[in-house]
């Protein structure tokens, strides 16, 4: 089996323009399958004229932190995080997580381990679809305001 | 006043929007024009200058006392990353290019076997062009969080920000963690698509995220007059925003674009109206 991949610096260039047309030319004489790896915005599928995928299936490739009100004694979480995703709420006197720059790399909860917890989220998903060329297509796709795409595409692939 | 430039999809004209709005406004107001593409950034290029490097970008990375180490590979279970990999009776091996800086692996070990040392992520080049001052930021390649560039571009510039009148940032495409890091803090976003599915598509996936960051963002239809323009009208119809200006394909454009010149256009115009309001 070889495994082809397409890429370019650049976007918007013809990267999954010559991907479908190099699957479909492809297809004529080997069994292939493709993988649609941009999970930030997947649209290799609409090429081949699919516009939902059928076998979609949830995963979760990020942990995210979140504070109850034991953290109350852990304002060290703040200057420890090293995404500046703690502040303080001085109002509530807790501190107080921003989701979307929260890594989940769990150094709260090792300073914290009380106030805070550290759940899986489902943050991307793969689909399956069947082309009218024969072959099938796995496609990836992060949710809008979740990060770590690489390990969603190393799922995917 | 910030005003992000994003659109999800590539190649549609993020960075001809913001380097021809920044040099527009830069005509009578002081701009800051930042390139947040810090995998593949070009406004230099758009803009016919030359950059001069201000500052690397440092991450911090674990550094491993091997006389103190108990091998007890505490550091390796708690990294998120894996960019420790510990195999019984041996010293941690530490893989560079996986860190993302956290820290988590000097909190947690029990012998003060690790210390900490800097690892260049990337560089944050500048330039003056009369009014203007732009800063780009530029990734290693390999590392993968570029999102800490982007940070570290942001935090560069904070004490200068009351300098200028307006702030324009140049997203990535796409929509995840370097293009979330560049929105925040944001008042408005423009976002630039083209009147294709693949467009459409990836306008849908920004337009979403900037509704959860709550930030206002209106459309730019680039190449209006070549393709299906009621494709994005619905889009954006769903979103309840609106196309605030369209740039038709033209020669003249592209060659611009092709000299490094910042193009004219009375879409420029509009969206410049609709920011002064």
């Amino acid at each position: 089996m070889k495994t082809i991949t397409i890429l370019s610096g650049k976007g918007g260039v013809g990267k999954s323009t010559i991907s479908a047309s190099l699957a479909v030319l492809l297809s004529q004489e080997n069994r292939i399958v493709t993988a649609d790896c941009d999970v930030d915005a997947a649209n290799l599928a609409l090429l081949f004229g699919i516009k939902k995928l059928e076998k979609s299936q949830k995963i979760s490739t990020n942990l995210k932190a979140f504070v109850n009100k034991n953290a109350k004694d852990c304002k060290k979480i703040v200057d420890n995080c090293a995404f500046s995703a703690i502040s303080w709420d001085k109002k509530k006197q807790l501190p107080k997580i921003n989701k979307f720059l929260c890594e989940g790399c769990g150094v709260c909860l090792i300073l914290c381990p009380e106030g805070v917890t550290l759940k899986k989220v489902k943050n991307a998903s793969i689909g399956e679809g069947q082309t009218k060329y024969g072959f099938s297509i796995i496609s990836g796709q992060v949710e809008s305001g979740k990060c770590r795409e690489r390990k969603s595409w190393e799922n995917s692939a | 006043m910030k005003i992000t430039v994003t659109g999800g999809k590539g190649g549609t004209g993020k960075s001809t929007v913001a380097v021809a709005l920044a040099s527009a406004l830069a005509k009578d107001k002081k701009v800051l024009l930042i390139d947040a593409d810090v995998d593949c950034p070009g406004d230099d290029l758009l803009l016919g200058i030359k950059l001069e490097k201000l500052a690397d970008v440092e991450n911090m990375i674990p550094v491993f006392d091997f006389k103190k180490c108990l091998k007890c590979g505490k550091c390796a279970q708690f990294c998120p990353e894996h960019a420790i990999v510990f195999v019984k009776g041996e010293n941690p091996i530490f893989i560079a290019d996986q860190c993302i800086g956290c820290r988590a692996c000097r909190i947690v070990c029990p012998a003060g076997a690790i210390s900490e040392a800097k690892q260049i992520i990337g560089e944050i080049f500048t330039a003056k062009n009369g009014n203007l001052v732009v800063l780009s930021g530029k990734m290693k390649p390999g590392i993968e969080e570029s999102s800490l560039v982007v940070n570290a571009m942001k935090k560069n510039i904070k004490e200068q920000e009351k300098n200028f009148d307006y702030i324009i940032i140049d997203t990535a495409a796409g929509t995840h963690c370097p293009v979330i890091a560049a929105l925040l803090g944001s008042e408005c976003a423009l976002a630039v698509t083209e009147p294709t599915p693949l467009g459409a598509h990836d306008l849908d996936l920004i337009l979403t995220l900037t509704k959860k960051l709550k930030i206002k963002t209106q459309v730019v239809l680039n190449r209006s007059d070549i393709g299906v323009e009621n494709i994005i009208q619905k889009v954006v119809k769903n979103h309840q925003t609106k196309i605030i200006a369209k740039i038709p394909y033209s020669q003249e454009i592209e060659k611009k674009y092709c000299a490094g010149i910042p193009i004219e256009h009375k879409a420029i115009e509009k969206i410049i109206q609709w920011i002064k309001k």
